[in-house]
């Protein structure tokens, strides 16, 4: 590999080291904090803002310098190679993270919930709605 | 074909242009979500949170559809020092900040129960077992 191609690299590698440092913060802090609280939304948050972002981030640098080729189908993935790669694992992070915001907040609001107009009031801190409130009275 | 015929290409730049406007809805239902999540909760946490997933990544979306005409003159004109450090400093400044934002949520989820030099503590310490065998 010569001079010339290590310092066109360097930058790109350097990015996707200085973004893959707070994806793995991400995902060890989702990891501990699953383990002291048992929430499953953390464990969610691990995978969604942390395990498949590092993996987009790592594709998406190393594809384009897998394909150096100078031929017509070289050259189409190498211009769409930032919509299908990223786009598909996007795809499943945007999953992921919906379900991991279904999960929040012991899943105080689902995802039909954001459509609906009227929104009940702020729940108490023990985490119970006024319907389970009556239930436990009756 | 070269880059440049594919980058003037009306298709690939139909989808230049749609792209990111498909994508930007997907932060606006995030912020949605955590902003009704915080009006029950009133936790700090998904306030970083809303910003971290919804708002920044928004406005990065929105300016990322306008810098759009500058990315395919770039691919065009064959500059790609210029396309790749225009792509890397605008994608990567509001991911640093985007990732601030989560990570401050991250240090006050959970009333702030792992804070961040926690992270670096043993992963199995006693405090860890108690609160399993607890759960």
């Amino acid at each position: 590999m010569s001079s010339s191609v290590l310092v066109r690299l360097t930058p790109f590698f350097l990015i996707a080291f200085l973004y893959a440092i707070p994806l793995y913060l991400i995902a060890h802090w989702g990891h501990r904090l699953w383990r002291r609280t048992g929430d499953s939304a953390f464990l969610w948050m691990r995978y969604a803002l942390g395990i498949v972002p590092i993996l987009l981030t790592v594709i998406t640098v190393a594809i384009p310098f897998g394909m150096t080729g100078s031929n017509a189908v070289s050259n189409v993935i190498r211009a769409l190679y930032p919509s299908i790669i990223p786009g598909t694992l996007g795809f499943i992070k945007i999953i992921l993270v919906i379900v991991m915001l279904s999960k929040l907040g012991q899943g105080c609001v689902g995802f039909r919930e954001l459509f609906q107009i009227r929104i009940p009031n702020q729940i108490p801190s023990d985490g119970l709605t006024s319907n389970d409130e009556g239930g436990l009275s009756s | 074909m070269n880059p440049a015929n594919i980058a003037q290409n009306p298709v690939i730049q139909f989808f230049a242009w749609l792209n990111p406007i498909v994508i930007s809805w997907i932060p606006l239902l995030y912020t949605l979500w955590l902003f009704q999540i915080w009006r029950r909760k009133r936790e700090t946490c998904y306030i970083w949170l809303m910003a971290g997933l919804g708002l920044v990544p928004f406005f990065s979306t929105i300016l990322r559809l306008i810098f759009t005409h500058f990315f395919v003159a770039a691919v065009a004109s064959g500059n790609k020092i210029a396309l790749g450090y225009v792509t890397t400093f605008s994608s990567g400044m509001f991911g640093i900040i985007s990732y601030g934002c989560i990570l401050m949520a991250l240090a006050n989820f959970a009333g702030g129960e792992v804070g961040f030099w926690d992270l670096f503590r043993r992963a199995r310490g006693p405090e860890d077992e108690d609160l399993n065998e607890a759960g």
